[in-house]
């Protein structure tokens, strides 16, 4: 729902990492997001495709890696990956582990053009 | 063509503005700000009218309202004679950090006297909300005993990042085939350290509580 605003927020950020570097043209702009950030990665696709424009940003392509979370047991430390969570560790069978990665929104790298 | 390594965090700029806007709540004597989050109907506004009334005359406070159109939840909670500031998104279906700056500053403006607790009614959402830190301490999650026992593995980013759970109008328990136990124990599969208030604004039931802890400093 809120993916149109994260997608002014990325193409902002491109812009101007793109603009400090010297670059005339973005190629592509890879993202990573977490299963549990809370953004729906098509959603956030097609608002990219959507607002994308100008000589900078008009013909970038957009590359989205979703990184699945991952848990770690606050009681014997095991990392595990889990659907939900909702699943209890699967060693010692604690629940409530915490997330340790997966709610990330991250901007990761850009392919630019000088010329 | 070359190959820029970014790795920057999308929200940086949301969460470098929530950070300055601890300190300017600080600096206002702010001892607590809580940004109330739910759905439409679960009764953020009732609850907080009913809040405010129990607070008058204790401690000072100022609210920031959020509505996607329309201040009529800001025009309730002025009738208290409480500070408010009316944040109309326009669509926006969200409060952002800067947003809360700008009312912030506005209340300000109006009302220069130092404040102990700020309160921020947020859009009745229960997905975009949890993403954006507007630099409370405590992002408050309510649910009302007439929607579902499993709200919190629905919506398990909400109730993650939520440190508190209001449940409201538990004045309608008895009429229901609503499972209390159930749903704490959903919201706290999802996070653990959730404190949990049962409350209803209508009788009063659970409010001394959720006063009593709105009244000590957060952070």
């Amino acid at each position: 729902m809120h993916e149109t605003g994260i997608a002014m927020e990325v193409l902002r950020l491109a812009r101007e990492t793109a603009e400090r570097e010297g670059a005339r043209r973005i190629a592509r702009l890879k993202l990573i997001v977490g299963r549990w950030s809370g953004v729906e990665p098509e959603t956030l696709r097609f608002a990219l495709e959507a607002l994308r424009e100008g000589e900078m940003l008009g013909s970038a392509a957009v590359e989205i890696e979703v990184r699945e979370a991952e848990f770690q047991c606050g009681g014997c430390g095991t990392l595990f990956g889990a659907s939900g969570y909702f699943d209890p560790c699967p060693r010692c069978g604690r629940e409530g582990a915490d997330l340790v990665a997966g709610d990330e929104l991250l901007l990761e790298e850009l392919d630019v053009e000088d010329e | 063509m070359s190959e820029l390594r970014v790795e920057q965090k999308v929200l940086a700029r949301n969460d470098a503005l929530a950070t300055a806007n601890r300190c300017l709540f600080r600096q206002a004597g702010v001892r607590r700000t809580v940004n109330l989050i739910s759905s439409p109907g679960t009764g953020k506004t009732t609850l907080l009218v009913a809040t405010l009334g129990r607070l008058a005359g204790r401690i000072r406070v100022g609210v920031i309202e959020g509505d996607v159109q329309t201040e009529n939840d800001a025009v309730q909670v002025a009738a208290t004679g409480v500070p408010v500031e009316a944040v109309v998104t326009g669509g926006a279906c969200h409060l952002d950090a800067a947003m809360v700056r700008r009312a912030f500053v506005a209340l300000r403006e109006r009302h220069p006297s130092p404040l102990d607790l700020l309160v921020i009614e947020n859009v009745g959402n229960l997905v975009c909300p949890a993403s954006y830190d507007l630099g409370e301490d405590d992002k408050v999650a309510l649910v009302s005993v007439t929607e579902g026992e499993d709200k919190p593995v629905k919506y398990p980013a909400l109730f993650h990042a939520a440190s508190v759970v209001v449940v409201t109008k538990a004045d309608l328990l008895p009429h229901l085939e609503f499972d209390l136990d159930l749903l704490v124990r959903n919201a706290r599969s999802v996070n653990p350290r959730l404190r949990v208030f049962v409350v209803s604004a209508r009788t009063g039931q659970g409010m001394d509580e959720w006063v009593r802890f709105l009244e000590k400093a957060g952070g």
